[in-house]
């Protein structure tokens, strides 16, 4: 009963009834939160009844209240007795019913679910579920009612419906072109057509609708030119290092080059195993009807005519076959041009070869020079010195000993010099030694504290991303939460329901036990009352027999009878004494049942109320009787 | 009465009453069952022979089964439609009634095959039409009538296109010139660049 | 040809301008503007000459001289005029006619148009997500358009680019 209490209760408190937290059995419902939690079951059932939560002071409104909300209740379906003293009256057993009535009949709630992840695509879905239950919550407006296919919304521009979208027509738009690049003239006629002639970008399209796509077709048409020329100029042009325009020659020239081969090619093949057919049908065509004009004619035509660019005469029966020998001509001097080509190539080839040796030589023969011109300044300074000691060869004693002098005053002179060095060097060594101490010192100072701000900045942004993540998760933690709390755990009751009902069966098993006692106890009063009558009638007859004849035995039969008696009165008095007992018990039952009614209450309260509403009749007719007479 | 297995709705009445049904067989029967049950849902055929062999010692008729498999049907797909897991599927599963074993090794089956349930109804979703195949030919235009001496390539298509309701492959076929080609190469690749990045700032626009 | 004496020295290069955009499929010149100057069969023998002409002397590519030769007795400022107005718009009457010759054969794509969408859902998967694109090809049919549309899954979307790349690394070998 207290589950079912406490899910009363809790519902009341979803659909917004303000329940304290310590009512929780029914039985402590007061009138007012019974009124007020039918009226807002009812509201939440069908919105359209209109009923007021709170009771009003005054008896007869109150009345009408408990009536109205009596004849809403049995409106929807409840079976039971129902009238306003259910609601103003009420008592335990029929509120329960009540509620449960109703709460059962309350629409189910379509639970949110939140995402829990984060990523792009979940963004992504979140904002359009977020959308979609915007849509599905507005009235829906038919396409006229929208202006020109859109609204505004929040902080957007939406598109709402296809009513305003036509297809996409493009036009090749001009625009004038080359007048950024100073370098390339642009002659006059161009110039006066561009400034007086050219409509501008949005009259060129024959519809204003396309003129949007018309430009963005354009656009894209220059955008990937540009992008395709871009690619290939950086793979192929920059490496045949060719200027743009030479390169673009010398590509068109490889592809005729290429085409006309190919169908000098295919035309051979065909020819020498369709000669009738061009014959035959060469005879129709110059029948002189005007074929139908197709890129192929001219084709054929090419071929005859590659070196030259313009094109030829109709063609004609009798062209086939003097072409045919001019062809062959034709072939023949390609061969000895193509011969001679070989030969011109191959001249090359060589040539190119032989230039190549010689560049290799020629820088050979400047490595070599430039180590000759080495070995000959270092032989001029040999030379030099030999010199010098040559000359001075004849005073050779003498300068001998000047030199000696000399050597020894120099050796002397870089002693004493070397002493000077090393007493200066020493403080300056010393003071040098000093600074870079303090120097790397400070250094290794400033780096440690510069690693610990490091440090420290690390792990502040460790612990404000941690706290970031932490918080998301505990807001997440929040929002699953409050969804978990309100709707009850569907595992528990089961495990409630499955345990009631494994009691039930054992209260069963033992109901059957004891009825399966009663009756072989009945069973046992019945033999043991039919053995007692028996018994009975056999020594009563026995003892009748003889009570005739002996005074004794009559006696005997007395106080036999007076026995059987006493004790039928006595199993009398057990089973009266056992229904009286039964009788107390389903009699206190009775007295808790209607004890729980709170019958004298209400009683009361009727009562009161019911001189509450004399007395309004009474005021209502003194007010309408002092109206009527004025 | 909100089941996950149900999208958040109410499990409709027809199942809960077959629930009961399916409780007849045992637990290996049922198992086996499923089997079959699934491999019909991807696209084979149930082999009624041994699904009346299975359900011969439970008595079922005719009705019984035809009503065991939709029932069947309609839990597993509705399952994989909602990509529930397979505990939760076990515990709304036995809330309803079907004892322990049956709905642990109905799981068990289902858990092993929700991928490729999945991936056969992503499958068989909806699609307007699908691109079965491209072939194309470049030609070079040396002249015509209407231009002498163009020497221009064009571009010929030709895409293969399966309208899945008939099945039938319906050849379009169509020329391009070299400049036109190029603008619908560079739309292609915007549009290409576009796809995986479906993101939020897509759909503000 | 000659008709075209019957207006001024100075339309005479609005109007062939105009006959020009008509040729490149823009809006070209209205009857009204001109009403004046020629009545309607003079008008439609006018375009029709103007178009021969324009068509011819860039397919044949004649020089100053054929064009001159080619001009019916016209003075000498009319003739000028038209000249000029023909060596101005080769390169929009060379492309025009480029793309009438690729229409010879079979059909050629007028326009195309794309779209995205996410298919969010379906009655068989509760979250599909998958994103598909609809290319809307526009073609001529006997006069009017038809529009065929095809939708592309990735992977569809990834080999149509793949052959697509293909055939343009030949269009490039092929381009001058």
């Amino acid at each position: 009963m207290e589950e079912v209490d406490g899910i009363i209760a809790h519902t009341l408190r979803s659909i917004g009834c303000d329940v304290e937290d310590e009512v929780e059995a029914v039985a402590q419902f007061s009138t007012e939160l019974v009124v007020e939690g039918v009226a807002r079951c009812l509201r939440v059932i069908n919105p359209d009844l209109d009923l007021p939560y709170k009771l009003p002071p005054s008896m007869s409104a109150r009345f009408r209240i408990g009536t109205s909300l009596a004849s809403a209740v049995q409106d929807i379906g409840y079976r039971g007795e129902v009238g306003y003293q259910t609601f103003l009256y009420s008592s335990e057993a029929d509120i329960r019913r009540v509620f449960i009535f109703l709460i059962e009949k309350l629409p189910k709630e379509a639970s949110q679910g939140v995402e829990e992840s984060l990523g792009a695509s979940a963004l992504l879905r979140k904002s359009i579920s977020a959308e979609l239950m915007r849509r599905i919550s507005l009235p829906w407006t038919p396409n006229y009612c929208k202006r020109n296919g859109v609204c505004w919304r929040g902080d957007t521009w939406h598109r709402e419906a296809y009513s305003d979208v036509h297809s996409f027509r493009s036009t090749p738009l001009a625009i004038p072109e080359g007048l950024e690049d100073l370098t390339t003239p642009i002659s006059k006629e161009t110039r006066c057509y561009f400034s007086k002639h050219m409509p501008y970008a949005q009259h060129q399209p024959k519809s204003s609708r396309d003129v949007a796509a018309s430009l963005l077709a354009s656009n894209e048409g220059q955008l990937s030119a540009h992008h395709e020329w871009e690619n290939e100029w950086n793979t192929l042009g920059m490496y045949s290092r060719l200027p743009v325009e030479g390169y673009k020659k010398k590509k068109k020239e490889k592809l005729l080059q290429k085409i006309s081969d190919q169908i000098s090619q295919s035309v051979k093949v065909a020819e020498s195993s369709n000669k009738e057919m061009l014959q035959s049908l060469s005879a129709i065509r110059t029948a002189g009807t005007k074929t139908k004009a197709s890129r192929f004619t001219h084709i054929e035509k090419l071929q005859f005519a590659q070196d030259e660019e313009n094109a030829v005469s109709q063609v004609g029966t009798p062209v086939v076959h003097s072409e045919e020998d001019t062809q062959k001509k034709r072939e023949e001097e390609t061969e000895e041009l193509r011969k001679t080509l070989a030969q011109v190539t191959a001249n090359l080839d060589r040539l190119r070869i032989q230039s190549k040796k010689f560049k290799e030589k020629s820088i050979l023969m400047e490595e070599e020079i430039g180590n000759l011109e080495e070995s000959q300044a270092a032989m001029k300074e040999e030379y030099k010195v030999k010199k010098k000691t040559l000359d001075l060869l004849p005073n050779a004693e003498k300068n001998i000993t000047d030199m000696q002098g000399l050597v020894e005053a120099s050796s002397e002179r870089l002693l004493s010099l070397k002493a000077q060095w090393e007493k200066r060097r020493q403080p300056l060594i010393a003071q040098y030694e000093e600074l870079k101490h303090l120097a790397q010192s400070q250094m290794s100072e400033s780096q440690q504290q510069l690693e610990e701000i490091q440090e420290l900045r690390e792990r502040m942004k460790q612990m404000a991303a941690d706290t970031r993540t932490k918080e998301e998760v505990y807001k997440q933690l929040v929002i699953e939460y409050e969804k978990m709390a309100k709707d009850v755990n569907r595992s528990a009751y089961t495990r409630r329901i499955l345990e009631i009902v494994s009691n039930i069966k054992k209260q069963k098993l033992s109901i059957d036990q004891v009825l399966l006692d009663t009756r072989s106890l009945q069973k046992d009063i019945n033999q043991l009352t039919g053995k007692l009558d028996r018994t009975f009638t056999v020594t009563d007859e026995l003892i009748f027999k003889d009570a005739k004849k002996e005074e004794a035995v009559r006696k005997a039969y007395k106080y036999l009878a007076a026995l059987h008696e006493n004790c039928s009165m006595l199993m009398k008095t057990v089973e009266d004494t056992g229904v009286i007992m039964r009788e107390i018990r389903d009699l206190e039952d009775q007295v808790s049942a209607e004890g729980k009614k709170k019958t004298t209450a209400n009683l009361e309260k009727i009562s009161r109320d019911l001189h509450e509403m004399k007395k309004e009749n009474s005021q209502l007719m003194a007010k309408y009787k002092k109206n009527h007479n004025s | 009465q909100r089941f996950r297995f149900c999208g958040g709705l109410d499990c409709p009445d027809w199942v809960l009453a077959e629930i009961s049904t399916l409780s007849r067989l045992t637990s290996v029967k049922m198992k086996l069952l499923c089997v079959q049950v699934l491999r019909s849902l991807v696209g084979g055929e149930i082999d009624y022979d041994k699904v009346h062999k299975l359900t011969a010692d439970a008595k079922f008729e005719v009705g019984d089964v035809k009503a065991s498999i939709a029932a069947l049907s309609f839990i597993l797909s509705s399952a994989a439609k909602f990509s529930v897991d397979g505990e939760t599927l076990s515990n709304e599963l036995q809330q309803l009634g079907l004892p322990k074993e049956h709905s642990t090794s109905l799981c068990k089956s289902y858990g092993d095959n929700m991928e490729t349930l999945q991936e056969e109804f992503r499958r068989t979703s909806l699609r307007l039409s699908s691109l079965e195949s491209i072939d194309w030919r470049v030609d070079y235009i040396v002249s015509s009538s209407h231009l002498k001496n163009i020497g221009e390539p064009s571009v010929q298509l030709r895409l293969g296109i399966k309208n899945p309701d008939t099945g039938k492959v319906d050849n379009l076929t169509f020329t391009l010139s070299a400049p036109k080609f190029q603008l619908f190469l560079s739309g292609e690749l915007l549009l290409m660049k576009q796809q995986p990045e479906v993101n939020f700032h897509f759909f503000q626009r | 040809m000659e008709v075209l004496q019957k207006t001024d020295v100075n339309n005479v290069a609005k109007v062939l301008h105009g006959v020009v955009d008509g040729i490149c499929h823009r809006a070209s010149i209205q009857y009204k503007d001109f009403s004046d100057a020629w009545d309607l069969e003079e008008w439609w023998c006018l375009i029709d000459g103007i178009k021969t002409f324009a068509q011819k002397s860039i397919s044949e590519q004649w020089n100053h001289e054929q064009l001159v030769q080619n001009l019916p007795n016209l003075p000498e400022d009319y003739k000028n005029e038209v000249i000029n107005a023909i060596n101005v718009r080769r390169d929009d009457l060379r492309a025009a006619l480029v793309e009438t010759t690729c229409a010879v054969s079979h059909d050629s794509l007028n326009d195309f148009d794309w779209q995205v969408k996410l298919a969010m859902a379906s009655d068989s998967i509760a979250s599909l997500h998958q994103p598909l694109a609809t290319v809307d090809f526009n073609l001529p049919d006997n006069g009017s358009d038809k529009t065929v549309s095809v939708e592309l899954s990735q992977e569809e979307m990834k080999k149509m680019i793949a052959s697509l790349e293909a055939c343009n690394r030949i269009v490039n070998q092929m381009k001058t």
